[in-house]
């Protein structure tokens, strides 16, 4: 894979050169070889070239909404968008999450190392969910993720539910402890925790909509006890623990070759 | 001319996701009709039956159940394929689409290439 990350930027020239200038002072992690496009309907046809990695799109704000990141979508689907957005535009920012965006900054909060990790993990969890998709597009129908919940194989979820229910405790476990070493800058030994916890979800045979639904559970566990900034913690070190946990995965189903059938849980 | 085979009708109250499944649709050639209301979705399928309906079953009013069952049940409209969109992933959802007669079940947010490759299978246009 080559080095140097192609990010298309869709912003007006000021702000643009702003990223450009941000993501060159930035240390550490991969370069970035940023290109300026005015509109989406340039940015679409640059992307149908293969010519970017990701994108990283500026909101209008208001007026425009979402518009914008939707002709993205319907034209690019598969490349990862981060949105930038006005601080008191976050709320259109969520929408463009919920939408298909991968991630969203806020302008004013815009400098080097976030800008350049959340860019970063957009591109490699697209990448990584894509290949996980791959690998389960080979697998037998039988095996394949539900959804019709006709002739395929159900969520890890409902087909082991006790299995299920304590992956998601120890990878809760792990983003305590991943947020504990944000907070108290501790380090513990989380990389290979997450190389096994993936060997153990990949005996499961899960599929990348199993993995995110072991983090959203997670996380979501966490809502009631944690505060907002320590939730938003949660939310960043998620991705990255998220992320690994799939870069694992795909690394043991590769060795592992065509995954065989998902196994019976024991009482 | 309006080929009836190439039709699908959104039923989605949120206008931006409405916007985002027009476009997706339209860039693969399918013709869009959309709608924020289940009555209104149930009485657009009638006069001019589509080959698929896209229905968020979390629409205020008559919601995507009520719909799908009336779409179902309607002499015009039965043979209309249905795509249920969900925020929930939860099993007893699974249950009432299989009940209400959903041909297939997507969960939000929808990738649009998941989106399309439903909506093609359900219309039966896959191969």
């Amino acid at each position: 894979m080559r080095e140097e990350l192609r990010l298309l930027v869709v912003a007006e020239p000021a702000l643009a050169d702003r990223v450009a200038g941000v993501l060159a002072e930035s240390d550490g992690g991969r370069r970035f070889d940023c290109a300026r496009v005015d509109g989406v309907g340039e940015a679409v046809e640059r992307l149908a070239r293969a010519e970017a990695d990701a994108v990283l799109l500026a909101l209008p704000g208001r007026g425009e909404g979402v518009m914008p990141l939707v002709e993205l979508r319907a034209g690019a689907p598969e490349v990862p968008v981060v949105v930038l957005a006005a601080a008191d535009d976050e709320p259109l920012a969520v929408k463009a999450v919920q939408l298909g965006a991968t991630d969203y900054l806020v302008v004013e909060q815009l400098y080097g190392t976030l800008l350049a990790r959340c860019v970063q993990h957009a591109v490699e969890r697209e990448r990584v969910r894509a290949r996980l998709q791959r690998y389960q597009e080979e697998w037998p129908p039988s095996l394949r993720p539900a959804a019709d919940g006709e002739g395929r194989v159900a969520p890890l979820r409902t087909a082991l539910p006790a299995s299920f229910a304590e992956l998601v405790e120890d990878y809760g476990r792990m983003l305590d402890e991943a947020v504990e070493q944000v907070l108290y800058r501790v380090r513990r030994p989380t990389d290979e925790s997450i190389r096994e916890l993936a060997r153990r979800i990949g005996e499961l045979r899960a599929g990348p909509r199993d993995v995110v639904e072991v983090h959203s559970a997670a996380i979501k566990a966490r809502e009631q006890e944690a505060g907002p900034q320590r939730m938003r913690l949660y939310s960043a070190e998620g991705q990255v623990r998220l992320l690994e946990l799939m870069g694992h995965l795909v690394t043991f189903y590769r060795r592992l070759g065509s995954p065989a059938h998902r196994p019976r849980e024991s009482a | 001319m309006s080929d009836a085979r190439r039709r699908v009708l959104v039923v989605e109250d949120d206008a931006d996701t409405r916007a985002l499944y027009r476009a997706v649709l339209e860039r693969a050639g399918w013709e869009v009709a959309e709608t924020a209301s289940g009555a209104e979705a149930v009485r657009l399928a009638a006069e001019a039956p589509p080959a698929v309906a896209v229905v968020d079953i979390s629409i205020p009013g008559l919601d995507g159940w009520e719909t799908t069952r009336r779409l179902k049940a309607g002499a015009a409209t039965r043979g209309v394929a249905v795509v249920a969109v969900t925020g929930h992933a939860l099993d007893e959802d699974r249950r009432r689409a299989r009940e209400v007669g959903c041909d297939a079940y997507l969960i939000k947010p929808v990738e649009p290439s998941r989106l399309l490759a439903e909506v093609t299978r359900v219309a039966g246009n896959g191969e």
